[in-house]
Parts: C-alpha cells; structure tokens; sequence
C-alpha cells in the first residue's frame, strides 16, 4: 500500500523515505488550496531530489479552475510533465480532461472532497480513465471500505490532517476586515455558540475553512487491511516535524509498540491545539433536523 | 432558440403559480433522491399530475435527483428513473455520474442535466459531462459574466445558468460545515445553512471582531436582472430561479418579472428603462433578504455578504383567491388588512388593479373590519375578474408607471 505525506522542505525527504512513505504530496501554491508549497523552480528541486530517493512525487492542484484561468493552468501542467512528476491531485475534472487532450503522463488522481461518496461513481472514474481517486472524508468508514472493496487498489483514503469543510471564491476575512491581504496561519472561525475554533485560511484565490484534525490511530490496522491503493496524511496546515512525529506514532502502532490510546496521547502532545477527531466518528449524517 | 425560464417548485400548487405566472419549465423534487428534504416534495401521483398541468400549456417539468448519494441511496433508483420517464418527465437533474450513466444506459426518453452541485466553472470540465452524453450543464453560481461569455464560445452543450435566488457562501456541493457542526447533510438534502450563523473571528487567540458585528460567510440573495439582457445576447439555454421552498407569492412576482424582462427583449431586441423598473418593483415585493447581482460583476465584496442574517418580513402578500363569483372574490387570509384598506389584485397576466376594500364579509355574511386570522376564508368585493392564480397584496405607493 502506498504511503502518500505532504511535505514542505526538501530537507525533510529522507526522514520520510526512513518511515516508509513512498509518495510526497505537494503544493504549488498558485495551483492548490495550500498555504505553503513550493514555486515551480522548488517543484522541480524537490521531484529530482525525491526521485534520487525513489520517492514518487504527487503535486497537489485542487482548487476549481475558471475560464480565463485555463491557459496558464495547461502550461503549468504540462511543466509539471516536463519535470517529470509522477501524479496529480486535483478536485477539478478540467485537470483530467486536459491531462488527456495533451497526452500528459502524469497519472491522475481525483479528490473532489465530497463528492465521492458513493462506489458507483468511483466505478464511473475508473470507466473514464482516472488513475485513482480519494474517497469522500464526509462519510462514515464502514462506507469508504465498501467503496475500496468494490474498486480493489484504486481508491486512497485520507487517514490524517485537517479535514476542509468548505471551499469558496469569497474573501471572508478581507471583507469582514476590509483589509486585502493573504490570511493564511492562525485564524479561525468561533461560531457564536460553540467554543470550537475552525482553522480559516484565505488566499487571493478564495477561502477554505477547516474542522477538525483527522487522525485515524485506532483504526489504521484495520485500514492496512483493506485493499486501498494507498493512504494519504495531508497536514497542509502543520510544518514536517508534526508529519515525521506523526507518522512514526502510526507506524509504532502498526508495529505494536504503541497501542492506540497512548499513540493518541502522543498525538495531542505533538500540538495541544490541534483537536483531533477519530476517523470511525464520522457518522452518517441525517437528511433533515434530527 | 429561445431562453428557458426555468422556476422552482416545493408542491403542486406552487408549481402552476409558476407555470401560469410564466415559466417555460419547473423543477421539483421527489421524495427521493433530491436536494431539500425540508421542502413538501411531490409523490410521483403529484409529479405525473404536474407533467399532465405542464405539458397540457406546453412547458416542461425537471425532477431534481441531486443529492450526493450514498452507496444505501441507490436502492429502488432504476425503478425510479423508469417512472419518471413514463409519466414523461422532461429531464432529471443530477450530480453524479454514476446516476448519468444509469439514466443513458437505460435509454429513457427525458434528458439527463448536470446540476451545479458538480461546481463546474469552466468549457474544458463541461466537456467532461458533454463526453457522457448528458444533455445540459448547470454551471456554478461562481462563474463570473466575463468568463461565461467565454464559455459560451467554447462549449455546445446547453448551459443553464443563476438567474435570480439564494447564494451558497461557498461552492455549492462543496461545503459541509452543516454536516460537521449540526450533523445535517448539505449534500443529501439537510443543510442547516451553518454558513448564515455568526462567528468570532480569530488570530492566534487575538479576536478580532468588529464592535457590534461578528463576521457571517451568509450571501446576500441573487437577484441578476441587470445582467438578464447580456446572458439573452450570449444565448445561454436557461435561466434558474432557485427556490424551491419559497411561497407561492415569491415565486409568482419573480417569474411574472423575468418573463415581462425576457419577453420585451425577444420583441424589441433590447430590455428598456420602463420594464427594468416595473421589474424592480416585483423583485421588491416578494423578497426577504437583500440581494445583489451573485458573481455575474466579479467576486463579490462586503455588498454580497449579509452579517446579521435578518431576513426581513416580508407581509406585502394578504390573501389569495379560493373562488370568484359575479364580482365577489372568496379569499384566504395569509396577512393583516382592514376594511377600507387600498389593496392591489395581482395576476399572472396584465397590469395590477387597485382598490378599496369597501365590502368584507365572513361566510356568514357578517362584516368582518379586521382580516388578521391566518386562513381565515373571507369574501370581499372586487373591481375585475379574478381567479385562483390571483393574489391580494398591499398596495405601495409605487406603481410601474
């Protein structure tokens, strides 16, 4: 199974390939919803030195992409073939269709974030030629394993790292505030009643808003076994010493050395912050007020 | 071709307000399968009625199969897909591909369209739904005037696009903040519109919130009829009044408008200064929130948000007709008037009639001075012929001319 982690600094590369990650995920930061990432002179520095390391490089490009926008988005692309990247994640089936047209050969894989919920539209992606998709986060895990089960070595499965909630082209913060700027680290959104703090992150290019921190420790010997393709920590909000932490507690928890409430324990002591929700407490929502 | 006028509907009634006030097509749900589970959605005896009201005046119906489904939704949707299109549905709207390729294998008689919830934004994803042989791409609400033009040079699949209603904050489709603070599915029908509630704002644990107004992501409703003339020249397919749970009064003064706006213009060639204001006025009349032209002029600043989330009451609409007889209308009562009051008769066709309310009687015959029970059936003399399309509402000092 694939081990697929965000990374930021080239640095951090060889601890990862220590850890058995195969696969980075990074950000381009015109391209994804990240905050940190790389320019495109970095993304080409941190593939070459990934590739000496014989890790595979996913670069993450998941914003929605508008008409005017579809220039540069192609040569950006078609850059990313040139350096030889190996795949891409993107929420925008524009990016497939292009991906297509011009006989890239990067590999693509979809991750709408909530919109596959469901086996029969991940059957549809693999009848339209997508190389793998991302399963909804929003639904419970007992139905993300029915959609692994029934796309064998297809799917990944977010198993860590903030889950987004809400994505928009709208500039909350800079409207409210009245002040145009990049709002990117620590801030959040308090609802009027309720003492959770949302992270909130505004680019020129919208915003996204965030719950909880996936974690997945009491589950992820059962996620091992499922026939996923692979399993993905994006900590787009958090720095690689968080991820290299984190994955040595999943991995000392796949190894028995560490069961899952102490593995959780270490987890909320890496950052007191974070609040973390278990992957198995996703519920099925309702349809109406309960 | 001419545009589509395409109005919401949440009952039966509702929907020959719109057919009479003049859509040219009504979308409505089901009680499967659809996007607002709050709204009173028809069985399929309704839906099979409604096709019959519609088809007999030559306009369409759409049923909405929009939800973002579940592995458990798919249970019984072929055999619903199959009585759709016996009782001759026009279209179904979708947001799944898997739905899509079930509808086309079966090869059924109504068109297959691709809702907004699928948050397409540009002519290279609409190419992806055009390969899978859908028939018609709902575009996302965030797809700016500028770039649709460019859309429309690019793409032969029919695009339906906002015209008029209520604005996600964010990519409708994409957004589950109900799920995650109320557990209600945004995407199966239970939106709890989390986005319209009040939040503190912070930096690390600094707050800044502005005195007296914390921030909201609630959007001012749309209402883009000064963009109604340039989206006619470009030739999208349809134009959508979202609102499938609002009343029967707000859907008839809202396609009552648009139609007088998109019938001058297929007459005349343009839209003139007298219709946009008589427009003006009706939009007026049956709405509750501020509104704004969504993201046809750019992505909106301060005057698309709404931070105090107020909708306004909106009592302009008083009665509407149950019966008519020899100059006596039987009314049921919706809000507060008085005898002597100044009324105004509102129909789907032709200008408004105003007058005194001179004669007020209940069913006994007795006069009745003050109209304030909520149904309360009542008869009152009228100037014209009404019908029960027809509503009583205040008269404001404006009129059209």
């Amino acid at each position: 199974m694939r081990i697929v982690t965000s990374v930021f600094q080239e640095q951090s590369l060889t601890a990862l390939k220590k850890l058995q990650v195969t696969h980075i995920l990074v950000n381009e930061l015109k391209f994804s919803s990240g905050i940190k990432g790389f320019d495109l002179q970095g993304l080409k520095n941190i593939t070459e030195q990934a590739h000496q390391l014989n890790l595979q490089v996913i670069v993450k490009a998941d914003r929605l992409f508008n008409q005017s926008e579809l220039p540069e988005l192609l040569a950006f692309l078609q850059y990313l073939d040139v350096i030889a990247v190996d795949e891409i994640l993107f929420s925008d089936l524009t990016i497939k269709m292009l991906a297509d047209k011009y006989a890239l050969k990067m590999k693509t894989i979809y991750a709408p974030e909530t919109l596959l919920t469901n086996k029969y539209d991940v059957r549809q992606l693999q009848l339209d030629g997508f190389d793998s998709c991302v399963i909804s986060k929003d639904i419970p895990l007992t139905e993300m394993f029915d959609i692994a089960a029934s796309n064998k070595d297809y799917c990944y499965l977010r198993i860590h790292g903030p889950i987004l909630i809400s994505y928009g082209l709208r500039r909350f913060i800079s409207v409210y505030l009245n002040e145009f700027k990049e709002y990117t680290d620590n801030y959040y959104l308090c609802e009027e009643h309720r003492e959770t703090r949302l992270p909130v992150v505004e680019k020129e290019s919208g915003t996204w808003l965030y719950g909880y921190t996936l974690q997945s420790v009491n589950e992820i010997v059962n996620i091992c076994q499922r026939p996923l393709k692979g399993i993905i920590f994006d900590n787009m909000l958090y720095d690689d010493e968080y991820t290299i932490a984190v994955i040595k507690i999943y991995e000392d928890v796949i190894g028995q050395k560490l069961d899952s409430q102490k593995a959780l324990e270490k987890l909320m002591q890496l950052n007191e912050k974070i609040i973390y929700t278990d992957i198995s407490e996703i519920k099925k929502t309702a349809l109406d007020k309960e | 071709m001419k545009v589509e006028l395409l109005a919401p509907a949440g009952d039966l009634e509702r929907l020959k307000v719109a057919i009479e006030y003049g859509a040219d097509a009504v979308y409505i749900g089901g009680k499967q399968f659809s996007l607002r589970a709050r709204a009173s959605n028809f069985s399929l005896a309704d839906i099979k009625e409604a096709v019959e009201y519609a088809h007999q005046r030559n306009r369409k119906v759409f049923v909405t199969v929009n939800m973002i489904p579940h592995n458990s939704d798919f249970e019984g949707l072929r055999q619903y897909l199959e009585q759709l299109d016996e009782i001759k549905v026009d279209a179904i709207i979708c947001a799944s591909a898997a739905i899509l390729a079930l509808a086309k294998s079966m090869n059924l008689n109504m068109e297959v369209h691709i809702s907004t919830q699928q948050t397409t934004t540009n002519s290279v994803a609409i190419s992806y739904w055009q390969n899978k042989k859908a028939d018609r791409i709902v575009l996302a609400r965030e797809v700016t005037y500028e770039n649709l033009k460019e859309i429309m040079k690019e793409t032969t699949l029919p695009v339906e696009v906002f015209i008029h209603g209520g604005m996600c904050a964010n990519f409708s489709g994409r957004c589950v903040i109900s799920n995650m603070l109320t557990n209600r599915d945004a995407n199966r029908g239970g939106c709890a519109q989390s986005c319209r509630w009040s939040y503190h704002l912070y930096h690390h644990d600094s707050c800044l919130d502005k005195e007296g107004q914390l921030l909201s992501m609630g959007s001012k409703d749309m209402c883009a009829y000064d963009y109604l003339q340039r989206l006619l020249d470009i030739k999208v397919a349809s134009l959508k009044i979202e609102g499938r749970m609002k009343t029967a009064y707000y859907i008839a003064t809202v396609v009552k408008a648009y139609r007088i706006l998109i019938d001058e213009y297929y007459q005349n060639g343009t839209i003139s200064e007298k219709r946009l204001n008589e427009a003006a006025i009706l939009f007026k009349r049956g709405s509750n929130r501020e509104s704004f032209s969504g993201f046809y002029p750019g992505i909106p600043d301060i005057n698309g948000q709404i931070y105090n989330n107020d909708v306004m009451a909106n009592q302009s609409y008083l009665a509407n007709v149950i019966d008519y007889s020899a100059g006596v209308a039987t009314v049921e009562v919706r809000n507060y008037f008085r005898l002597n009051d100044r009324l105004r008769i509102f129909n789907p066709v032709g200008e408004d009639v105003y007058f005194n309310v001179d004669s007020l009687v209940d069913l006994n015959g007795e006069t009745v001075e003050i109209a304030n029970r909520p149904m309360q059936v009542l008869k009152m003399k009228v100037p014209v012929e009404v019908n029960t399309f027809t509503f009583i509402t205040k008269s404001e000092v404006e009129r059209w001319d």
